[in-house]
């Protein structure tokens, strides 16, 4: 364990308690608190906490791989298409689910967000595999070709959530999907959790696994196969590692963008760079980030709760034009 | 312990880029592979580091076909070093050559300091790469090659982004890799009179045909500069330090 995931990791145990004791209603933690404090904790905000956590690391996890993976501090999970997959799956559900048998139904949304990002990861593999293994006999493409494959697919999926929306059996689906779709851990319960988790934290052992070989991508793609990684084999850890942790974050919690691209920046000074110091440390920070930002959303004196996925922009896009005005600079 | 292509043919897309090369390269000595621009010297380095799979032919170490060596066991024979300086994380020097571990799968400090040490470098080891100048950037590079300790070290115009004083060091360097420790050595180079004065051995490329072969007073005959590169020129000075002048 390195110094940045340290850090982070003391900053997450601080923040757990805190997020548990912040809301409409402040628990005191000593003392008398409110006659259901016991309900409200193991109900509605440890769940939301764990979720939060969970989405968090999964999300800065992938961020940190990606910018690994594509040699560039601006890449963020969302490139790969895999965000929008999910999201179509989830909008797609607003249809499919009068249609199917109640107890499936019930289990719609997640399970076809999760059928929409995979899918998206079975279209990146199907054209991964492809370049990978013309780059690996000289062919080029490679690495862009791919991420470029990852922005049609981004966009396709979002053409065709743009048409699910206008053609919204009613308006109250309509204000469903463009609620669902902007992200957040309201009224989470464990059921969300048990899907989550284990999706993302196998997805995170994924990525760990990728790790050196996207700290060979350091030097280059010839460079890093004539260290020994095998692209095809890289490229499939991503996009399952990637695949795993935002299909699954967008299955219980909508499009939260922005922490993958932030997380890995704050992390990298406290780092030596490479991007296996950074997957860690990346994940215990993105769930301090979502954590944080969940437990502002909540108290934020405002007549409706302030979406988590609109506050994460609304914190994520100057960070980008900030981002991109020290690359102008040549700092980064 | 040789480096052998065999009737080796490769292609860009549809494109023959070598065509049916045949050469054994032997450790202990400096190869270098010159020819005009396209004439498929990079491609050829590449496919010798086992990086780009042959359209027909092969290329063996020691007898056996790359193409059938694990990566790993690949990239412990043969240290490649690409042309351009293409460093994607502002990262320190000591973090850079450590990469040269990866297929070990070991800290490998011994071998890190050895490579540092070897190359000058061992002030600079906590220096980010971006504060280093172009020679010490390249030095760094190779010394990435170096601290991996493989058999076949190949570079692909390790000497073209270098000064003059720059350039002598990093030869130097490199003879002495093949002189003392026994590495092979190839390097692709643009300059005939580096080639000239400090290869054991020279592949003159043109077209993709390996159309010359031998110590570099033969390969880099007048005749043959004349025929492959188009230009009337001699050699004037001692050996191991000659110098290309040409006619016009």
């Amino acid at each position: 364990m390195n110094r940045a995931s340290l850090v982070f990791a003391a900053l997450l145990a601080a923040l757990v308690p805190l997020s548990l004791l912040a809301g409409r209603v402040w628990i005191a933690p000593f003392g008398e608190g409110p006659a259901n404090a016991a309900l409200i904790l193991a109900e509605l905000r440890l769940p939301r906490a764990v979720l939060g956590v969970v989405i968090g690391a999964g999300l800065g996890a992938a961020g940190a791989a990606m910018q690994g993976y594509l040699r560039n501090p601006l890449a963020d999970p969302g490139l790969f298409g895999i965000a929008p997959m999910a999201a179509l799956g989830a909008v797609a559900s607003f249809w499919l689910a009068p249609l199917l048998p109640p107890i499936v139904a019930a289990w719609s949304l997640p399970l076809l967000a999760l059928v929409g990002a995979a899918l998206g990861m079975a279209a990146l593999a199907l054209i991964a595999g492809r370049t990978a293994s013309d780059a690996a006999e000289g062919a080029g493409g490679g690495i862009a070709l791919f991420t470029l494959a990852g922005l049609m697919l981004a966009s396709l999926a979002g053409a065709l959530t743009a048409l699910a929306i206008t053609l919204a059996p009613n308006p109250f689906a309509l204000s469903e999907i463009v609620m669902w779709l902007n992200g957040a851990l309201t009224d989470r319960s464990w059921r969300e959790v048990a899907i989550a988790a284990p999706l993302t934290l196998a997805g995170i052992g994924v990525l760990a696994l990728a790790a050196r070989s996207l700290d060979a991508l350091t030097l280059g793609e010839a460079a890093a196969r004539s260290l020994g990684v095998e692209p095809r084999r890289l490229l499939f850890l991503l996009v399952a590692g990637v695949g795993l942790t935002v299909g699954a974050g967008v299955a219980v919690a909508g499009i939260i963008g922005f922490v993958g691209l932030v997380v890995p920046h704050l992390v990298r000074p406290l780092t030596d760079r490479l991007p296996s110091s950074l997957i860690l440390p990346s994940a215990l920070a993105g769930a301090c980030l979502v954590l944080a930002a969940d437990s502002i959303v909540r108290v934020l004196p405002l007549v409706t709760e302030l979406r988590l996925g609109i506050a994460l922009s609304l914190i994520g896009a100057p960070f980008f034009g900030w981002l991109l005005v020290r690359m102008r600079k040549g700092r980064i | 312990m040789t480096l052998a292509a065999e009737h080796l043919t490769l292609t860009r897309g549809r494109r023959a880029v070598v065509e049916g090369i045949t050469t054994a390269l032997e450790p202990g000595r400096i190869t270098a592979i010159v020819g005009p621009n396209g004439a498929g010297k990079s491609s050829l380095l590449l496919a010798l580091a086992g990086l780009l799979e042959p359209a027909s032919g092969s290329v063996r170490l020691d007898g056996a076909p790359l193409t059938g060596l694990a990566p790993r066991a690949r990239a412990q024979a043969i240290g490649y070093l690409p042309q351009t300086p293409d460093i994607a994380w502002d990262v320190s020097v000591a973090a850079l050559v450590a990469l040269g571990r990866l297929p070990w799968r070991d800290r490998g400090a011994q071998e890190i300091d050895a490579a540092l040490a070897a190359l000058d470098l061992g002030a600079l080891r906590d220096r980010p790469v971006s504060r280093l100048s172009g020679g010490e950037r390249a030095r760094v590079l190779l010394a990435r090659v170096l601290a991996g300790t493989p058999r076949w070290i190949l570079a692909d115009e390790p000497l073209a982004a270098l000064d003059l004083a720059h350039q002598l060091a990093l030869i130097t360097y490199l003879k002495a890799c093949a002189k003392e420790c026994g590495q092979g050595v190839v390097v692709v180079l643009h300059d005939l009179a580096l080639a000239m004065n400090h290869a054991d051995h020279v592949l003159v490329l043109h077209e993709g045909h390996l159309v010359a072969e031998g110590p570099p007073r033969i390969a880099l005959a007048p005749q043959g500069i004349a025929r492959v590169w188009g230009v009337d020129a001699h050699w004037l000075g001692e050996p191991g330090r000659m110098a290309l002048v040409s006619e016009a």
